[in-house]
C-alpha cells in the first residue's frame, strides 16, 4: 500500500512522505532551492553579487564543515549512504538506509542546520573542489556547454553549476554566510521521505529537532536577473578534441507568461513534439540517416531557464551546415501526428504504471513536480486524460522559434 | 525444462525476461559481436525501420529492449533483454504477440542477400569507430585503455574493440550474418523470467514460441585467465599527455591468485573504497586534501586491481607513496578486524536493499545458473567466515606491478 502524505511546518518546511512499505530501505532527500544559477540576491534592501559555484561549494561545506565535522563520515557508522549534488537550480543532500533512519534524519538535519563558518574551514573545502572542476575540463564537451549559455544569454552569467577556479578562489566567508542565510531557510526547503518507515514517528523526529531551533525568518531573497529576449550570439565556434564536428541549434523561448501549470503541460507537449520531429521515428531523422548526414541519433532536450524555454537539437555529422539547416527547417514544418502523439501517450501511461517499482524515480520525479510546478502529487495514469492532441498543436504552435543560437564544435587541429 | 527459468515475485509491477545465447569467445570474433547487437536491436523482418520498430514496441507495451554481448572471462553471452508491465498494471497487455514480437527480434533479422543490411553494417562500424576515437580523448578513457594495454602481455584484458579497431575493416554483411547464424539463429535461448507471472502461464508461452529441438549451446564458464605476476619490480610509466589534469594509476597483481580469493578482493575493495571505510579517501582528501577523487577498480578475473587518483601532477607521488603506506596499514590484525567488522554489517543491509530492485533478481537468476557469479545469498554467507588473516594474507600478495603516471602538459 503506497501513500503520500504533505505538511508544511510552522518554520516554513515543506515535508513528503511517501511510505511504500513493499520496500525494504528508505530514502531522504532534503533539498534547498539553491544551485548554480542563483548569484545574486537581497538583504535588508541591499543587493549582493556572488562569484559563480557558491552553491556548490556551500554543499561541500555542509557536507566537510558543519558541528557534526565530516557528514559522510558520520552517516557511515551507521552504514548509512549519503551524499550531495548541486544542479543548475538546487542542493540536494541525500542517503538511503534499511535500519538507521532515525540516526540519518537527525544527522542530516543537524548538519544542515549547523554549519560552522571559518577561514580555515572554507580554505580546507575549497582545495578537492579546485580538483574536481579541473576533471571536468578534459569532458569533450566542457567547452561546449559554456559557450552555449555564453551564445544563449546576455545578462544571465551561469555558465556551468561548478563554476570556475578564479571565480571559487574569490568566494569569501561573507559570501557563502550570506547565501546560507537567504538560501538555507525552512521556507526554501523541502524534505522528502519514501519507503519503509513508520510517518508518525518520522514527523515525531523532524518535528522535535526543529524545537532546538529558534525559528528562521526570511532575511533575504533571490534576485531575478532581467534577462534579454534575444540571443546574445548567433553562432558560435568551440574547439574541442572531439573525433567528429557537431552542432547544435538552442532555441530561447520567452515563457513568462506562462502559468506553473501550462509550464508542466508544456513540459510533456515538448517532449512529444521533439521524439516527433527528432526521435528515432521522425521522418527527419531517417531522411537524415539515408543521407549520410548523421550516423548517431539526433540529440535534443528542453529546460526551463528563468523565463525561458530552452530546447537543443544537434548531432555528431559530417556535413554540419546541412544538418543544421534541416534542423531549423524541421522547426519551421513541423510534424503533428495525431496516432503517434497517442502512441507516445500510451508508451508514457505504461511507464508510470510501474514507476513504483524504483523508490528513487518516484522522488526524483516527485520532487519536480513539487519544486518546479506546485504539483505536489505524482503523475498519475489519469493526468494522462488532460493530454489532447489539439491541445499540444495549440502549445506548439504558440512558441515563437525564431529566436536561436548555432553551436558549431569544431575538431582541434592536430 | 531445464533452461526456463522463472522467478515469481508479487513486488514488482514490471516484467524483466532475458534469453540468453552462450558462445565460445574468440579473439578474432571481437569486432562481429560488438557489432552484432546493434543490428538485432533496431530492426527486423517484419519491422524493417527503426521507425516502425519502434512503434510496435509500444504497440506491444514494451518498456525496454536491449540487446547485448557481455564477455565474462572469456565465456561469451548474448542476451536479449525485454521489459514489460504486467498484466494487473496495464490490462489490455497481450503476452502471446509479446513473445511472438521477441522470437521474431531474435530468429527473424532485417536481412538482404544472406547478410545483414550493408548500410546498417557500416553505419554501426562508423558508430563504433567514433566512440572508441572519442574515448582516448578524455583522461578517465584513455587510462581505461592504457592500463589493458600495458600491463597485459598474454593478450587477454585488451581482448576489446578498443584493442582491435582493424578489425572492423574485415567484417562484412555476409560474414556477420554467419556468425549470428551460428551462435543465434540456430541455437535455443536460455530463458529467465521476473516478475508477478504464472510460471505455468509463461513456460507455456516459452515451449510454444521457443523450438526446443534446436541446439542449447554450452556455456564455456572459463570465467577466470589471471595474469601472472612477472618482475619483482614494478613498472613506472610516465606519459604527458594533452589533458587538463593528471592521474596516477597503481596497478596491482596477487601472487597465487585464485577463484577461491574471489570474495577476499571483493572486500579489500570495500575497505579501501567504501562509504563505510573511506580508508583511500581520507588518507588523499580528508586529511591530505590531495585529491578529489580515489577509486579502486578490480577486475578480478584478470588479476588486475587498480588504485585510481586523479589529482595535480605534482602531487602524485605522495599520493603513490600515502597509498602504499595505507595499504601497509591494512597488515595491521587489530585495524583489519576493525574494518572487516564494519563492512560485513554494511554487507548484510547492503544485501537487503538490493532486493528493492528487480534487476538484481534477475542478476542473481541468471548468474547463478551459469555459475558465473556469486549470488547475494552465498556471497553473504561467504563473507561472514572471511577472518582478517584472510584479507591480511591477501594484502601480502599483492604486487605492484605498473604505476602510470598521465600528466597534464604544462600551460605557457
Amino acid at each position: 500500500m503506497s501513500k503520500l502524505y504533505k505538511e508544511k511546518l510552522a518554520n516554513g518546511l515543506n515535508i513528503f512522505l511517501y511510505q511504500d512499505n513493499n520496500k525494504h530501505s528508505t530514502q531522504v532527500k532534503f533539498v534547498t532551492k539553491f544551485g548554480g544559477i542563483n548569484q545574486d540576491f537581497m538583504i535588508d534592501n541591499k543587493k549582493y553579487h556572488v562569484p559563480s559555484g557558491i552553491a556548490h561549494l556551500l554543499e561541500h561545506y555542509i557536507c566537510e564543515s558543519s558541528s557534526l565535522k565530516e557528514l559522510i563520515q558520520v552517516m557511515a557508522k551507521k552504514q548509512i549512504k549519503f551524499n550531495a549534488s548541486t544542479s543548475m537550480y538546487l542542493t540536494n543532500y541525500y542517503f538511503s538506509t534499511i535500519n538507521n533512519l532515525e540516526y540519518g534524519l537527525k544527522n542530516l538535519l543537524k548538519a544542515v542546520n549547523t554549519p560552522v563558518f571559518s577561514e580555515e574551514n572554507l580554505k580546507r573545502v575549497k582545495a578537492p573542489i579546485y580538483q574536481e572542476l579541473k576533471m571536468h575540463e578534459d569532458d569533450i564537451f566542457y567547452e561546449f556547454g559554456l559557450k552555449e549559455y555564453e551564445a544563449l544569454f546576455k545578462n544571465i552569467q551561469f555558465r556551468n553549476t561548478g563554476g570556475f577556479r578564479e571565480d571559487v578562489e574569490k568566494i569569501t566567508l561573507d559570501d557563502i554566510k550570506n547565501c546560507y542565510k537567504v538560501f538555507y531557510n525552512p521556507h526554501n526547503e523541502y524534505l522528502f521521505v519514501g519507503g519503509n518507515f513508520n510517518k508518525n514517528k518520522v514527523l515525531k523526529i523532524i518535528k522535535d529537532f526543529y524545537k532546538n531551533f529558534d525559528e528562521k525568518t526570511l532575511e533575504g531573497h533571490p534576485l531575478k536577473i532581467k534577462e534579454s529576449s534575444s540571443v546574445n550570439k548567433k553562432e558560435i565556434l568551440v574547439e574541442s578534441k572531439a573525433s567528429q564536428e557537431y552542432v547544435e541549434i538552442a532555441y530561447k523561448i520567452d515563457v513568462s507568461n506562462y502559468s506553473k501549470k501550462q509550464l508542466m503541460k508544456l513540459d510533456y507537449y515538448l517532449c512529444t513534439f521533439l521524439d516527433m520531429n527528432f526521435g528515432i521515428t521522425s521522418s527527419l531523422y531517417s531522411e537524415l540517416v539515408d543521407k549520410k548526414i548523421i550516423n548517431t541519433s539526433l540529440n535534443y532536450d528542453s529546460t526551463f531557464i528563468e523565463d525561458f524555454c530552452i530546447i537543443t537539437i544537434g548531432s555528431f555529422s559530417k556535413k554540419i551546415n546541412v544538418l543544421a539547416k534541416k534542423i531549423k527547417d524541421k522547426i519551421k514544418n513541423p510534424d503533428f501526428l495525431k496516432e503517434e502523439f497517442n502512441l507516445f501517450k500510451k508508451e508514457d501511461m505504461a511507464k508510470v504504471a510501474i514507476r513504483a517499482d524504483n523508490l528513487g524515480n518516484m522522488i526524483y520525479q516527485l520532487m519536480n513536480n513539487v519544486i518546479f510546478y506546485d504539483y505536489p502529487y505524482f503523475d498519475s495514469v489519469d493526468d494522462f486524460k488532460d493530454f489532447k492532441f489539439k491541445e499540444f498543436q495549440e502549445y506548439i504552435n504558440k512558441l515563437d522559434f525564431t529566436n536561436y543560437t548555432t553551436i558549431i564544435m569544431k575538431k582541434t587541429s592536430d | 525444462m531445464k533452461n526456463i527459468n522463472i522467478k515469481s515475485t508479487k513486488k514488482f509491477q514490471t516484467i524483466f525476461m532475458s534469453f540468453v545465447f552462450p558462445f565460445e569467445e574468440k579473439e578474432e570474433d571481437i569486432a562481429k559481436y560488438c557489432i552484432l547487437p546493434s543490428l538485432l536491436m533496431y530492426s527486423n523482418y517484419k519491422y524493417k525501420t527503426e521507425d516502425s520498430f519502434k512503434k510496435a514496441k509500444i504497440k506491444n507495451y514494451i518498456l525496454n529492449y536491449n540487446v547485448r554481448s557481455q564477455i565474462i572471462g572469456t565465456s561469451g553471452y548474448f542476451t536479449f533483454n525485454i521489459a514489460i508491465p504486467n498484466t494487473h498494471s496495464i490490462k489490455e497487455l497481450n503476452l502471446k504477440n509479446i513473445f511472438s514480437f521477441i522470437k521474431d527480434c531474435i530468429y527473424k533479422p532485417n536481412i538482404i542477400n544472406k547478410g545483414f543490411i550493408p548500410t546498417e553494417v557500416k553505419r554501426e562500424i562508423e558508430i563504433v569507430k567514433l566512440k572508441v576515437q572519442n574515448k582516448e580523448k578524455e583522461l578517465t578513457g584513455f587510462l581505461d585503455l592504457l592500463v589493458p594495454r600495458t600491463i597485459d602481455d598474454e593478450g587477454i584484458l585488451k581482448r576489446s574493440i578498443y584493442n582491435n579497431i582493424d578489425q572492423l575493416k574485415k567484417i562484412t554483411p555476409k560474414n556477420l550474418y554467419q556468425f549470428y547464424q551460428k551462435n543465434i539463429q540456430t541455437k535455443c535461448p536460455y530463458i529467465f523470467i521476473v516478475g508477478d507471472v504464472s510460471k505455468k502461464e509463461m513456460t507455456d508461452l516459452c515451449l510454444k514460441y521457443f523450438d526446443l529441438n534446436k541446439e542449447l549451446a554450452i556455456p564455456q564458464k572459463s570465467y577466470y585467465h589471471f595474469l601472472k605476476v612477472k618482475q619483482e619490480k614494478p613498472n613506472i610509466i610516465k606519459l604527458n599527455k594533452d589533458f587538463k589534469e593528471s592521474a596516477i594509476s597503481l596497478c596491482f597483481k596477487f601472487e597465487n591468485i585464485s577463484p577461491k580469493d574471489q570474495m577476499n578482493v571483493y572486500l579489500l575493495k570495500r575497505i579501501l573504497s567504501s562509504n563505510v571505510t573511506h580508508l583511500l579517501f581520507n588518507k588523499l582528501r580528508t586529511e591530505a586534501g590531495l585529491v578529489y577523487s580515489v577509486d579502486t577498480i578490480n577486475r578480478f578475473r584478470y588479476n588486475v586491481f587498480e588504485i585510481v587518483a586523479y589529482a595535480n601532477k605534482d602531487n602524485l607521488d605522495v599520493i603513490k607513496k600515502k597509498v602504499l603506506e595505507v595499504l601497509d596499514e591494512l597488515k595491521n590484525p587489530i585495524f583489519m578486524a576493525d574494518l572487516l567488522k564494519k563492512i560485513v554489517a554494511d554487507e548484510k543491509l547492503l544485501k537487503i536493499g538490493e532486493k528493492d530492485y528487480q534487476i538484481n533478481i534477475m542478476d542473481d537468476l541468471i548468474n547463478d545458473y551459469f555459475e558465473s557469479w556469486i549470488n547475494s545469498k552465498k556471497q553473504l554467507s561467504l563473507i561472514k567466515k572471511i577472518k582478517e588473516k584472510d584479507i591480511i594474507n591477501l594484502v601480502n600478495r599483492m604486487k605492484l606491478d605498473t604505476c602510470f603516471y598521465v600528466m597534464e602538459m604544462d600551460n605557457e
